[in-house]
């Protein structure tokens, strides 16, 4: 490679560069630093107390509730988001007809904005009006509070993992459709079962695409914030707080810039390490067919 | 060969009209507030329809304005109307509305953004109290008393008492104009079905939270993440001087009602999640009995003539009796503009905005006022009863939060619930206030 080639290497490389620097991990540094000090108002004094934020992170129960419902949440994607999403593609895979309607049924929830569908839940979950309640009241049956201290962040996956769920059916039918269909046609002549089908050849096939999902549902469940921010606001009593609700309640509501910036180098480090974790625990192997 | 050359003539058409595109909304940017259609008819007073002259009325001057009246302000027909009438009225000067809506503390961030930034915008309707800090501490902000003393005619408009009390370290950095009161809003109609007193008196208030709650009537409609409530209870019990002291242990008392008024049922069963407007509309829709509001809804409810307001009754023992949580909160702040034309544009919109005329169209749609306003006849009778609590108010009280840290306060305010549901006692969310309060004095 001679020094043409990398001067034009450089150079289109430098606009990517340039921009990750700015809006990523100049920011990331700068939430470092930040994260060290006492910084209320978004004002221009910041005073360092050094790790004062992180003894106070350790002392926060909210941060406690936090990391467990992350936990929950996290645990609802892989098996209820990349799990649904693969058990919807086998299905829909093994269908004759209206595969098309399927697919686009399927996938239908993740064109639709999670504000938006935040305020439909919060609506379908409303004590005076929701839905949820007006099919109590048509059966007759007394109506409910439904966002409870104990039910909230259970009631707040669902819309999470209904939305996300059509991204994962189509990664994996995308990965079912390059399959050979010469395997499944022999394994036909020696008389395999619709199950069989599945488990012993299409999901051993698909394993690297499971892990790269299983990857992605875990680093997903870590960022979300809009549809539970819409339907609960981390409430009642905290009870259905993450780490990034905790985080924008403590940076914007109580305008605590220092320890909303220790809160969001936690849910980083969180991140970095469940995703080294899952990347070692699910090997990568690339399958050749 | 033809359908490969036509669909690339397609892909590159498609990738034009995005790049056309999103140019395009890059230029539209500057969010020039060309005065929308407004519901509010009448023109202000003081425009006449008629183009002035401003100080440099050869120059395009840009103001940009940071206001509360956006989103479901009530006051927002009157601020597009006055905007509309003042670019008619200066047609060189445009308004850049960047107002942005009080909830989830949008405009704080945005003007505490804007200061740390050093983008202050020219004319800013902010927060008094412990935000006046911030702006005075960004050197950016004009002291009015030379300006008053340059018009005092001007100056005249404004009533002087109202002007020393929103003073911040002696120095008159905001102009106060719309204020507020908070008081209890009771439906007369259900209570005389329920043949029950005026809840004037704190016996004929729990009285009928118990009436009411035995009769599937909400007895009172609140959410115990609005503050209200509890403001109330605190300055009935504590007085003006106790409310000034932060966090003390003796609101304690004051807290521990809640949690008794909650076991009585007393508050919507889903109290904890719903948010002020949902239980403003349970009240205005008569689902509920009674609720403890600020004067900003009493337009929306003046509409029923059932509805009335008194002050918070006195809780025994209480040391704040007939005082009301009430003040002006907000006020208008201006850049210190060196653009001299700019900086007589700003002047010139705060004169126009504080006018009797256009400050009278404001009046008609609520709250009390620090500037002399041309009355428009139609006031509602709970407007001015509203008006009537205030005139007869032993004392008044600005709220807590403008007085403690954000961070102290929205602990405090979500320690409510806590008590309310036995989950936390009174005591410890007013100490673990008190010690975020005390960790961050600003």
């Amino acid at each position: 490679m001679n020094f043409k080639d990398k001067r034009y290497i450089v150079l289109f490389l430098a606009p990517t560069v340039i921009l990750l620097f700015a809006f990523l991990l100049y920011p990331l540094l700068q939430s470092v630093y930040y994260s060290f000090t006492d910084w209320y108002n978004f004002s221009n004094e910041k005073t360092f107390i050094g790790l004062d934020n992180y003894k106070q992170l350790i002392e926060d129960p909210v941060v406690g509730i936090a990391l467990r419902n992350t936990l929950i949440l996290t645990l609802g994607a892989i098996v209820l988001q990349a799990g649904g999403g693969l058990a919807l593609a086998l299905l829909t895979d093994s269908v004759k007809r209206g595969f098309k309607f399927f697919r686009t049924v399927f996938f239908f929830p993740i064109v639709i904005s999670g504000t938006a569908i935040g305020l439909m839940f919060s609506i379908i979950y409303n004590y005076d009006y929701g839905l949820l309640n007006a099919i109590m009241r048509t059966f007759g049956i007394p109506e409910q509070v439904w966002l409870t201290e104990n039910s909230s962040i259970y009631l707040v996956l669902i819309p999470i993992l209904w939305q996300y769920v059509g991204f994962y059916f189509v990664i994996f039918l995308t990965g079912m459709s390059k399959i050979p269909e010469d395997i499944y046609e022999s394994a036909q002549l020696d008389g395999i079962t619709g199950l069989q089908k599945a488990f012993k050849i299409t999901i051993p096939l698909l394993r690297d695409v499971i892990a790269s999902c299983l990857t992605l549902a875990t680093a997903g469940a870590l960022k979300v914030f809009d549809v539970v921010y819409i339907v609960t606001k981390g409430g009642p009593m905290n009870s259905s707080e993450l780490l990034s609700t905790y985080m924008y309640d403590k940076a914007f509501n109580g305008q605590n810039v220092g320890y909303a910036s220790t809160i969001v180098i936690t849910m980083m480090l969180l991140g970095v390490m469940i995703t080294v974790l899952l990347n070692k625990a699910v090997k990568k192997d690339t399958i050749s067919y | 060969m033809r359908m490969v050359k036509g669909s690339k003539f397609t892909v590159v058409m498609l990738l034009m009209t995005l790049v056309i595109g999103l140019l395009a909304g890059c230029g539209g940017e500057n969010k020039e507030k060309s005065s929308n259609s407004s519901d509010v008819s009448a023109s202000s007073g003081s425009s006449e329809n008629t183009a002035s002259k401003s100080p440099d009325s050869d120059k395009e001057i840009k103001l940009r304005m940071a206001t509360q009246f956006a989103g479901s302000d009530p006051w927002v027909p009157a601020w597009t109307e006055a905007i509309k009438a003042f670019e008619e009225k200066y047609p060189n000067i445009k308004i850049v509305d960047e107002s942005t809506p009080v909830n989830q503390e949008a405009l704080r961030t945005k003007i505490k953004a804007d200061a740390a930034t050093g983008n202050l915008a020219d004319v800013m309707f902010y927060f008094n109290g412990s935000e006046t800090k911030m702006l005075v501490e960004s050197g950016e902000i004009v002291s009015w008393e030379e300006e008053l003393q340059k018009d005092p005619d001007w100056a005249a408009l404004f009533n002087s008492s109202i002007l020393e009390k929103v003073k911040y370290e002696g120095k008159q950095y905001s102009l106060p104009y719309i204020g507020f009161y908070e008081g209890l809003f009771w439906n007369k109609t259900l209570f005389d079905k329920h043949q029950l007193a005026a809840p004037t008196t704190y016996e004929a208030f729990m009285k009928a939270v118990e009436v009411f709650a035995q009769n599937d009537i909400i007895p009172f409609a609140t959410s115990l993440t609005t503050p209200y409530l509890q403001e109330a209870l605190i300055l009935s019990l504590v007085g003006p001087e106790g409310q000034q002291q932060v966090y003390d242990p003796s609101w304690a008392p004051a807290i521990n009602i809640i949690k008794e008024l909650n076991e009585k049922k007393a508050f919507p069963k889903d109290a904890l999640t719903l948010d002020d407007d949902k239980a403003q509309a349970l009240f205005s829709g008569e689902k509920a009995a009674m609720m403890f509001n600020g004067s900003w809804t009493a337009v929306g409810l003046s509409k029923n003539p059932g509805i009335q307001i008194t002050p918070f009754p006195l809780v025994p023992g209480g040391k704040g009796e007939n005082m009301i949580v009430s003040g002006f909160g907000s006020g208008w702040y201006m850049k210190n503009n060196e653009d001299k034309a700019k900086y007589d544009a700003s002047l010139l919109f705060i004169k126009f905005i504080t006018s009797p005329e256009v400050a009278g169209k404001f009046a008609a749609i609520g709250g009390t006022y620090a500037v002399q306003t041309l009355d428009s006849g139609n006031t509602a009778e709970l407007l001015k009863a509203g008006n009537a609590m205030v005139a007869q108010a032993k004392d008044f009280v600005m709220p807590i939060d403008s007085y403690v840290s954000r961070e102290s306060y929205t602990e405090f305010l979500k320690g409510i619930s806590y008590v309310a549901h036995n989950k936390k006692s009174a005591e410890e969310v007013l100490d673990q206030a008190k010690k975020l309060s005390d960790r961050n004095k600003g």
